[in-house]
């Protein structure tokens, strides 16, 4: 593996001396690999998520910790190179269009080389890259949202910086065009090889978005992965909660093997003594009664999506979700035995709370 | 938090700290020079002096001509800016300019004017049969600097009013609230700020006038100042009394600050693109009319009449041309450049104040305002022994008095360039430092054209300030330079008023036309801005 | 880098090199508190005669000593220009003045202090100005002294406490009368309710609008009102003063009628009081200062003072226009007094404060 493109290192920030810290020794590598990376920091808001970023840029000193791009120091013990001198493009939530300059100027903005006429011409090829060169003259303010969006992006690509960061650039977009953009971006990105970090709170989003993502919580990184890893594999139970709704059931392990509240379970690694385990809907289906010698429980709800059923299932006092093909068909009331497709994932003990109920997880709260 | 940032950007960027160290040092000489001149009274003399029933009544008319002055100044202002700003009144450009003129009628002009218009034979009389009893006292000084000073909340709801989300009031009336109680429940909260901020401005120069109290024969302190100057000889006991002044001046200061914590953090980052639909007067546009013109009448029909009229006495003995010109050029070369350090000045004040919002910066900013309360002949006195002790070749020079009118007239210049700096918000400048550019040169590339407005109010109020100024000017002009208000207070004091008028109309005349155009300007940056909206 | 931004910084640059303009050395410079209108022709004249560059200050009395003693030893002042013997005396007790030689102190008739520090310029006498439409001469006091007892005058009489003709002619009192007396007459005046003024300029004003009916002033401020006063250049000839009778008569219709009462022979109310002017220790020419003190002492300044600003000359021989009192029987009228006594100002603020005027 060649060196990281960005390497962040036990990075700390506070704001004054006592204050306690926003961002608590949080280290991840983004672009080791052969080709370009996109990185996503997953967390709720007021994690610190946001804070990092802005240390990655240089508008905030960090407090200890080094950040480094492509070898160079740009943050470290006595070292702050400025926002300016580190060739790092970013795109903000607001996109900071600026009013007073039209479309074609925002974006030849960061073009400092050459002739002006040059700079034009880069921009254009930029705005052309995102689809709007019909607009270079108008003012920002005048655009969509979505417009602006690219417009910043083109903003930022246009001096073609070899790391990018997002913070939060899709929020402002409303769903569909959301879900839209963000496969457009990516594949600009992939395209034109730039390494980018996004910073979100939307756990669908950094799963799409991103080859590897790391979940942050209270200025920590609980887990660095990738989008299939983390979510299948949750180390915490912060991690499997945040990512989306899982089962929880409170166990009593021994070897690769605990007896649950579903009954006996493999695991995904040895354990002993009480732990809590996370079982993904999909990774749970349910079958008819007397086909499965399984916990048997009742359907309390129905959710058809299509494509596949999302069923509510109560089981001695608690209720687990199941999502299952189309072709397991219930009704509500109907009695189902519960069968568990895959290992279930232990969660690491230090988070994890000795009164948390079995069941199902509530939807991953909005911040 | 923001301390050890604010800190930091003093200690790292020269070019915020020069101006702050220079504005403070400014600002705190003369205070020093009090202190020092105070120190050496004799005590007992001190205390007769400062411990005495009379200081008492000073204080109360002060207080009560000062809220007077701001109840008027609100009556005046506050229609005048929703009609220019919320309704569909043809012409309320024309009336936006009506009520910002008065800032060229210098106070003692008014005041002169005032006189000579009422009482049983002033013009009124004359003119009209219309015998009102001669303006004197409180309800003279009232109406005069009433006329003078309500252009500075003018301007500032006015801002406050065209800054307001309309999307507020939208929902407020799907909210079942009528148009008045949207006003009154949404809308007016939303102009404290600003109110505050003009008010601020119309309090501190009703306790520094001197020109209308005295002519008005209203007892106040800064009256009363003036009179141990003028009267007695007396720097030491005149110091004393400058420090009262300035004592109710902190007090003045702190409470508007009290008043304000807390409102401006709600200010929404950038302006919105939109404006509100506007009322439609029908046949109530001609209240709007007589009020605008009548105020319009008033506060610059009145003087500009009255003045004209003294001067179409001396019209035919011909007009001392060579003198005006040489006093226009006086005034313009002192009060430009003024009005440009003024603003240079005020900028990174604002912007500590505004980015790094504490308690420090926020101090930085009261004490500049402390320069305009520091009564002027202490201030230029304070500068005299400044100058020649620390830099004597600067004693003389136009550049002492450029000097002297930026940091007296720099809280003029703060407040506009504080509100444009909410225009601005700081991710633009992040975003121009991602895309290469220096601290200094994102500033300049996209923090400064957002703030061109507001930099063009600051530069057209201190400009008039020092158009009208005196005692900074008899002080400190160097010899020989005779300044348009300057002229126009000797005549006037000798009774010449057909001396003086030329010079009066000059000084408003020019006045007049700077702000014309800048507020052209305004109209064309705002025009940019909503023209597609 | 934005256009504004470099306007900005040209401007910037503009006031620092516009601030390093000094003055020549070579001229005359004069700090008086006598106002540009009345001084300016006079200083034209004596540039054009002398052909030496003068340049002047203007301020009152009290701005430009505590500037001058703000100054000190760095003052480029030459010459101090006072409206009143207070101010010059204040000046002499700082220690600011220098002696002049006899052949300036020899030149006024009168007036001149012992300590040959300063040289008056001008005289001018305290006068009661009344509306003659309200108020019969008959009914006027003998004395100002009596001036109190006029119960129906309360709330017309117009006075200025602040000023320093008037602290003069307080002074003058006390010195005469003694605290006492001085006391119950500011007293006396003070139940009369009177309208205080901080210049006589805005009284006299009030006066002819009728605000007032008397005022306490000095003379020339009537016959400015009634006869134009200074105005334009000096030229002196016959025409100019009829078109200045016909503006008179323009005037006074638009105003009540304005007149002058004099108290009886040698009464304090006819006071005489002086303006003047003194060279000062920082100046580095004297002797072109004492040719300037010369020059208003000549001739051609004395008689522009007697006609455009209606004051009495110090120097004998010089005619004073038609409608002026002449210039005997004015010092007639006043008491005999000394007018270095004045320079006793501190006791009489004392008691213009313990009398809650000051």
């Amino acid at each position: 593996m060649s060196e990281p493109l960005l390497s962040v290192q036990h990075l700390t920030k506070r704001f004054g001396p006592d204050a306690p810290p926003v961002v608590h020794d949080v280290s991840f590598d983004v672009g080791g690999g052969p080709s370009a990376e996109i990185f996503a920091v997953l967390g709720p808001s007021g994690c610190g998520k946001t804070t990092t970023l802005r240390c990655i840029a240089g508008f905030e000193h960090a407090t200890e910790g080094t950040v480094v791009v492509q070898g160079r120091t740009m943050a470290g013990p006595d070292v702050h190179v400025p926002p300016e001198q580190r060739g790092v493009g970013i795109v903000f939530q607001d996109y900071a269009l600026f009013p007073h300059l039209t479309v074609l100027e925002n974006v030849a903005f960061g073009l400092r080389e050459g002739t002006s006429a040059e700079q034009t011409a880069r921009a254009r090829e930029a705005l052309e890259m995102v689809g709007l060169d019909s607009f270079e003259e108008r003012r920002p303010q005048h655009l969509s949202g979505g417009q602006q969006q690219r417009v910043a992006l083109a903003r930022t690509l246009a001096p073609e910086p070899d790391l990018i960061l997002l913070d939060e650039p899709f929020s402002n977009l409303d769903a569909l065009l959301r879900e839209e953009t963000r496969q457009e971006v990516r594949q600009l990105l992939k395209d034109k090889g730039i390494s980018a970090v996004l910073v979100t709170h939307d756990q669908e989003e950094a799963l799409s978005f991103a080859d590897r993502l790391a979940v942050m919580r209270s200025g920590q990184l609980d887990q660095v992965g990738t989008p299939e890893d983390v979510y299948y594999r949750p180390r915490t139970l912060f991690v499997a909660q945040f990512l989306g709704r899982t089962n929880l059931l409170l166990s009593q392990a021994s070897g690769r093997e605990a007896d649950t509240p579903l009954g006996r379970v493999r695991l995904d690694r040895e354990a002993d003594g009480t732990v809590l385990v996370s079982l993904r809907p999909e990774h749970l289906t349910i079958a008819a009664p007397e086909t499965v010698d399984g916990p048997m429980g009742t359907i309390v709800d129905r959710a058809f999506k299509g494509h596949d059923i999302t069923y509510l299932v109560s089981c001695e006092n608690n209720e687990y979700l199941v999502h299952t093909d189309n072709r397991e068909l219930y009704e509500a009331g109907d009695t189902v035995a519960l069968q568990p497709l895959e290992p279930a994932v232990v969660l690491e003990r230090k988070s994890t709370p000795a009164d948390v109920p079995s069941g199902v997880t509530p939807e991953p709260s909005e911040p | 938090m923001t301390v050890t940032r604010a800190v930091d950007i003093l200690r790292t960027r020269w070019y915020v700290t020069v101006p702050v160290a220079f504005v403070l040092a400014g600002v705190l000489v003369p205070l020093g020079y009090l202190f020092v001149r105070a120190l050496q009274a004799d005590p007992q003399t001190l205390w007769d002096l400062v411990v005495r029933w009379r200081n008492l009544r000073l204080l109360g008319n002060t207080i009560g001509l000062a809220i007077g002055v701001l109840g008027v100044t609100t009556l005046i202002a506050f229609p005048l800016a929703w009609l220019t700003t919320r309704t569909d009144l043809p012409g309320r450009g024309v009336l936006t300019l009506l009520g910002v003129l008065p800032l060229a009628v210098p106070g003692y002009v008014m005041a002169y004017v005032l006189l000579a218009t009422t009482g049983t034979y002033g013009t009124l009389a004359q003119t009209l049969g219309l015998v009102w009893p001669r303006l004197s006292g409180y309800s003279g000084a009232l109406l005069a600097l009433s006329l003078c000073t309500y252009p500075y909340l003018f301007l500032n709801l006015r801002t406050a009013l065209l800054g307001v989300d309309p999307a507020l009031e939208e929902s407020a009336r799907a909210l079942g609230y009528s148009r008045w109680q949207v006003f009154w429940r949404v809308v007016l909260p939303q102009l404290r700020p600003g109110f505050l901020a003009g008010g601020l401005l119309v309090g501190l120069h009703v306790l520094g006038d001197f020109g209308v109290v005295s002519l008005m024969r209203f007892e106040t302190f800064s009256y009363a100042l003036y009179l141990q100057y003028a009267a007695s000889y007396d720097r030491i006991y005149a110091a004393c009394l400058a420090l009262m002044l300035l004592a109710l001046t902190v007090a003045v200061l702190f409470l508007e600050a009290r008043l304000l914590r807390g409102l401006l953090l709600h200010r929404t980052g950038s302006g919105t693109a939109r404006r509100s639909v506007p009322l439609q007067l029908r046949a109530g546009r001609w209240i709007g009319y007589a009020f605008g013109g009548g105020v319009a009448l008033l506060s610059v029909g009145l003087p500009v009449g009255t003045v004209g009229y003294w001067m179409a006495d001396r019209v035919a003995s011909g007009l001392p041309w060579a003198s005006l010109g040489s006093s226009l050029w006086a005034s313009v070369s002192a009060s430009v450049p003024a009005a440009g350090l003024a603003a240079l000045l005020a900028t990174p004040i604002a912007y500590l104040g505004v980015r790094y919002q504490s308690r420090w910066t926020q101090t930085i900013e009261r004490v500049a305002y402390l320069g305009y309360a520091t009564p002027p002949l202490a201030f230029a006195l304070a500068l005299i022994v400044f100058t020649l002790g620390v830099v004597p070749f600067g004693y003389q020079t136009l550049g002492l008095l450029v000097t002297a009118y930026a940091l007296h007239f720099m809280a003029e210049a703060i407040g506009p360039i504080r509100s444009a700096l909410y225009q601005a918000p700081p991710n633009l400048e992040e975003a121009a430092r991602s895309l290469g550019r220096s601290p200094m040169g994102a500033f300049a590339s996209v923090t400064f054209p957002l703030m061109r407005r507001g930099l063009l109010v600051s530069v057209a109020f201190v400009f008039l300030s020092a158009m009208k100024e005196l005692p900074i000017t008899f002080l400190l002009a160097p010899v020989g330079f005779e300044t348009l208000a300057l002229n126009t207070w000797s005549y006037a004091e000798e009774a010449m008023f057909g001396e003086a008028a030329p010079y009066a109309l000059t000084i408003m005349f020019f006045s007049a036309c700077f702000v014309g155009l800048l507020l052209i300007r305004e109209q064309t940056a705002t025009g940019q801005r909503t023209e597609a909206a | 880098m934005s256009r504004f931004f470099r306007l900005f910084s040209v401007l910037f640059l503009g006031v620092v090199l516009l601030g390093c303009g000094g003055g020549e050395p070579d001229e005359l410079v004069i700090y008086s508190g006598r106002s540009k209108a009345l001084v300016d022709s006079l200083v034209s004249m004596y540039q054009e005669k002398a052909d030496v560059p003068v340049r002047v200050k203007y301020g009152s009395d009290a701005q430009l000593l505590a500037a001058l003693q703000e100054e000190g030893d760095q003052s480029p002042a030459d010459v101090y220009w006072a409206n009143t013997t207070g101010a010059l005396g204040n000046a002499v007790n700082n220690d600011l003045l220098v002696e002049l030689p006899d052949s300036v102190a020899n030149t006024p008739a009168r007036f001149v202090p012992s300590n040959q520090q300063w040289t008056p310029v001008t005289t001018r006498f305290r006068v009661l100005a009344y509306n003659s439409d309200q108020i019969d001469p008959e009914d006027l006091p003998e004395s100002v002294r009596d001036l109190p007892k006029n119960r129906d005058l309360e709330g017309r009489v117009g006075w200025t406490p602040s000023y320093s003709s008037f602290q003069d002619f307080v002074t003058a009192m006390r010195v005469t009368q003694g605290a006492d007396a001085t006391r119950s007459w500011l007293q006396g005046m003070q139940n009369l309710n009177p309208n205080s003024y901080t210049s006589n300029t805005p009284m006299i004003r009030a006066l002819a609008a009728g605000e007032i009916d008397v005022a306490l002033t000095n003379h020339y401020y009537v016959l400015r009102l009634k006869h134009g006063g200074a105005e334009g250049e000096y030229e002196g000839d016959e025409e100019e003063e009829e078109e200045h009778e016909e503006e008179e008569e323009e005037q006074t219709r638009a105003s009540a009628p304005v007149e002058t009462y004099r108290f009886s022979e040698g009464d304090l109310g006819n006071l005489a009081l002086v303006t003047g002017a003194g060279v000062l220790q920082t100046s580095d020419q004297s002797a072109a200062a004492q040719r300037f003190l010369q020059f208003l002492l000549s001739e051609q300044a004395q008689s522009f003072a007697a006609n455009r600003v209606n004051e009495y000359p110090v120097v004998s021989g010089t005619e004073v226009p038609q409608y002026m009192v002449p210039v005997d029987s004015a010092l007639g009228l006043s008491p005999e007094f000394e007018l270095e006594r004045l320079q006793e100002m501190d006791p009489t603020l004392d008691l213009l404060r313990d009398v809650g005027l000051l």
